[in-house]
């Protein structure tokens, strides 16, 4: 058992630590955790690491297979794969969590006020949603970035502009469920107004279940954010981004496997380990599995 | 006006629209209220909660309400815009809810929620706010307040949640406290504490006070005067302020007969019987 909190702040900081060591216990969030948290500071710590400079142009060096002196091998151009993978995952992981970051805020707040106020404020704001819906995520995604042009921001706002309407399902479930909930009769009943209802009592009780709808979103928004990049509407060339890095070997897949294949596994992974830490994360908040 | 009523209700009627017809829930209610002790009666569905929620503007979108008049303190209410509601609740009328626990947010702490309503209503800041909820706290008898305003509602009982939430009730001085089924969530022993610590604040403070209630025999001796509430009128008016009641109305009657006493041990309990004039 903890040892007892002496004052609110460090009772926050225990809770912390404890929702930590629930996310860490199950094997799921260990490797949920191990693999975010990795590739997270291997994305952090990439340009202070003593990496081969990624643009560096060998002709003497092409197609190399993966060995001692190239982990990862070479590319066409005689580029070294682990610099440009690891430096890759740096646009990628900013370009997912911003959108993630964009769209979560956005889809909870327009949830929250349609369920909060119902009525037209709801069948507006839930038929836009629904429209958004409607369309696949990666052809919407593609439509945008391809209408604003190529370019990391282009990518971010695509995905973003797309995203949100789960959030939004969501937040209005929990907040039509909670809508006619006492606590929220008395706020009025005390001179609560509108605003101060949602942003008071309402958005922090569907802040969890975003959250964990956010680490779960985030393996598929990797998935968009690298196809986009993929078909070459993210970062221009030559800077190294992992879905371009998998577009960039599939000339060569039969002679030099490892320049699309390497790239795409760090993309599995990075997919993955957002998937595993969602699931766990959900496990955690859903009340069944207390 | 000084000498206007607190609450001045003249012909109120509710209706609530259903899909297949609109369903009355007050009809024709009048009451007028000062500095005195009132409670409403009546059975679930009378209208009692109804005609509260209207004098604090808190009913659904689907409720219509009419009425000759509805005024507090000679403010007429009807079709109050919402700015103006929200200036009066809270700060001139203030309600307790029923279930003290699910009163408060869950998620913020009481000593946030108190702040919340102290600094909005008495533009204090934080830090008076904090030590005026404190006294607020220690006034409903909750001992070690400070420890108390850092806890969140899961983690108070039920008596020590329904004292916080009238302490926050009160933090607004407001000149009318509803008190809506405030004791129908806790247990018996703790009801009569909390009418009671309501009684006495209202009488300390001079305030206005509507006790909503399915208990005639608890509430009689807390109220001045006891309005019996049936389908959405008032059937009879009774004195209160003693245990002793003489009801002249059959349902009022068939009230008090429901309620189990020492007598009544072990036999079955007579069910209202209804007599269909009582609508008209």
């Amino acid at each position: 058992m903890m040892s007892m909190a002496t004052s609110p702040a460090k009772a926050r900081l225990s809770a912390i630590l404890l929702g930590l060591r629930q996310l860490c216990a199950s094997v799921v969030g260990q490797l949920g955790c191990a693999l975010v948290g990795g590739s997270c500071l291997l994305a952090l710590l990439a340009p202070f690491l003593p990496l081969a400079d990624p643009n560096a142009q060998s002709l003497t060096a092409r197609l190399l297979a993966p060995s001692v002196g190239h982990w990862f091998g070479t590319d066409a151009f005689g580029r070294d794969m682990l610099s440009r993978v690891l430096l890759g995952l740096r646009p990628t992981l900013f370009m997912a969590l911003a959108s993630v970051g964009l769209s979560a805020p956005v889809g909870l707040v327009i949830g929250a006020t349609s369920g909060l106020f119902g009525g037209t404020t709801q069948r507006l704001l839930m038929g836009l949603t629904d429209v958004f819906m409607a369309f696949p995520r990666l052809i919407l995604s593609l439509c945008a970035a391809a209408t604003l042009g190529a370019g990391v921001g282009t990518v971010i706002f695509a995905v973003a502009a797309t995203g949100w309407p789960p959030y939004a399902r969501l937040a209005r479930a929990e907040a039509t469920s909670l809508r006619g909930s006492e606590f929220l009769l008395a706020a009025e009943g005390l001179g609560s107004s509108r605003l101060g209802m949602l942003w008071r009592h309402m958005l922090p009780l569907c802040l969890p279940s975003a959250i964990v709808r956010a680490a779960l979103d985030a393996a598929s928004v990797i998935l968009i954010v690298a196809g986009l990049s993929f078909l070459g509407l993210g970062v221009p060339p030559p800077a190294p981004e992992l879905g371009a890095l998998v577009a960039a070997g599939r000339d060569a897949i039969f002679d030099a496997w490892w320049i699309s294949a390497l790239p795409g596994a760090a993309i599995l992974l990075l997919s993955l380990g957002f998937n595993l830490l969602g699931d766990a994360m959900r496990d955690l908040v859903d009340p069944r599995t207390g | 006006m000084p000498d206007a009523p607190l609450l001045d209700i003249a012909d109120l009627h509710i209706n609530f629209a259903t899909p297949a017809s609109p369903v009355a829930a007050v009809r024709g209610l009048s009451l007028t209220l000062g500095q005195e002790r009132l409670a409403i009666v009546g059975e679930s569905g009378s209208g009692k909660s109804a005609t509260m929620r209207a004098a604090l503007g808190l009913l659904p979108a689907t409720a219509s309400v009419k009425a000759q008049r509805l005024a507090f303190r000679g403010q007429n209410l009807l079709g109050l815009a919402p700015k103006r509601w929200r200036t009066l609740r809270g700060r001139h009328i203030a309600m307790v809810v029923q279930d003290p626990r699910q009163g408060f947010t869950p998620v913020h702490s009481l000593g946030a929620q108190m702040i919340e309503m102290l600094v909005r209503h008495r533009a204090l800041t934080r830090r008076a706010a904090w030590r005026e909820a404190e006294a607020m706290l220690a006034e409903v008898q909750i001992r070690d307040p400070s420890q108390v305003l850092r806890q969140y509602p899961h983690e108070l009982s039920g008596g020590m949640a329904q004292r916080a939430m009238i302490a926050m009730m009160l933090a607004g001085e407001p000149a009318l406290l509803i008190a809506d089924e405030a004791t129908s969530a806790l247990d018996v022993v703790v009801q009569q504490q909390i009418l009671a610590l309501i009684d006495t604040q209202v009488r300390r403070r001079g305030m206005g006070l509507i006790l909503i209630s399915h208990q005639l025999d608890l509430v009689a001796r807390f109220a001045d005067r006891i309005l019996v509430m049936y389908a959405g009128r008032v059937v009879e008016e009774l004195r209160g302020g003693t245990a002793a009641l003489q009801p002249v109305h059959p349902y009022t009657i068939g009230l008090l007969h429901c309620r189990p006493t020492p007598a009544s041990f072990g036999r079955a309990l007579p069910v209202l019987t209804r007599d269909p004039a009582w609508l008209a």
